[in-house]
């Protein structure tokens, strides 16, 4: 009887240690917030008259980690002349007027200093445009 | 351990039984036996990992412009009766996206655009789904071993969103 008591004992003291694991597995996460990223800089701006016509080139550069508008605020009260611009974004090239407030020209990808060049023609007889003042937003 | 073990088998012995074993009081009047007692100590292994979520650092242009953004991660703390050995893996290829703006987050963003390393210094070992070992060692009372990571950015992929990995430590004796 002692002997049965004992022996089962000993079996199970034999049997808890040989059914430890052969390994631990912690399973833990790596968690991330990318926030919208929009950046516009100002490169270059070279202004020439030729012909009558005065074209003031200004280059841009977009960096956005998503899509993007490219858009231009025009702030004038009286005397808004037409003003167009030339647009070039890589191979691509639009036209697009300046009325006065906002006007949208551009959209474009994500991406890092893409160049943006605003061609802006208007008559030389007239004042200079006023200033311009460039916005980029979430598409 | 084996100390416990015969206080416990003396616990279980029958009250009748008990009565005869006071041997060494009244010899004679009892018998004998020998006895042996065999435990079999199979690799005990422990492992923790704090803390289970790491937020990683929020990038900015300039981690954009870099590349990556570094964070430290967990720390792991082992605790083995045997030799063993660390490892690391995740368990998706891709990160899990959930769209925080108009823009989609990125669906396949892939496992290995988190890399991890035993110092902030790197190197840094890029995540995969199959267990990259980290480190070994020998038998141990709660070695601490500290995980660093860098989360990889491209301008043109990685659009705003949030994003999480799920990553498996194991701790295995060979």
């Amino acid at each position: 009887m002692r002997s049965l008591f004992i022996g089962i004992f000993a079996v199970a003291l034999a049997a808890a240690p040989a059914a430890a694991q052969q390994f631990a597995r912690v399973t833990v996460s790596a968690q991330l917030a990318i926030p919208q990223v929009l950046t516009l800089r100002s490169g270059a701006v070279t202004e020439t008259t030729a012909n009558g016509t005065r074209t003031r080139s200004t280059t841009l550069y977009v960096t956005a980690n998503r899509n993007w508008v490219l858009s231009v605020f025009r702030n004038c009260q009286s005397t808004c002349g037409r003003l167009q611009a030339r647009i070039v974004n890589s191979d691509r090239v639009t036209t697009a007027d300046f009325p006065a407030g906002t006007t949208s020209i551009l959209q474009g990808r994500s991406g890092s200093s893409i160049p943006v060049t605003i061609e802006l023609t208007s008559d030389a007889s007239l004042p200079p445009p006023s200033e311009l003042e460039y916005l980029i937003t979430a598409a | 351990m084996k100390c416990a073990c015969l206080v416990l088998a003396a616990l279980l012995i029958p009250a009748p039984v008990r009565a005869q074993s006071n041997c060494r009081a009244n010899p004679g009047t009892c018998s004998t036996r020998p006895m042996s007692i065999q435990i079999t100590i199979g690799p005990a292994l422990q492992l923790a990992l704090s803390p289970g979520i790491t937020s990683l650092a929020t990038p900015t242009p300039a981690h954009y412009n870099a590349g990556f953004c570094a964070t430290p991660g967990p720390t792991a703390t082992v605790s083995a009766n045997a030799p063993w050995t660390l490892s690391i893996s995740a368990s998706t290829a891709t990160w899990s996206a959930i769209s925080t703006s108009s823009e989609p987050a990125r669906a396949d963003k892939p496992a290995a655009d988190l890399e991890w390393a035993l110092s902030s210094a790197g190197p840094f070992t890029s995540m995969t789904t199959s267990p990259a070992n980290v480190i070994s060692g020998a038998t141990t009372v709660g070695t601490n071993v500290s995980i660093f990571y860098r989360t990889l950015y491209s301008w043109t992929n990685d659009t705003p969103g949030n994003y999480s990995l799920q990553l498996v430590f194991t701790i295995t004796s060979p």
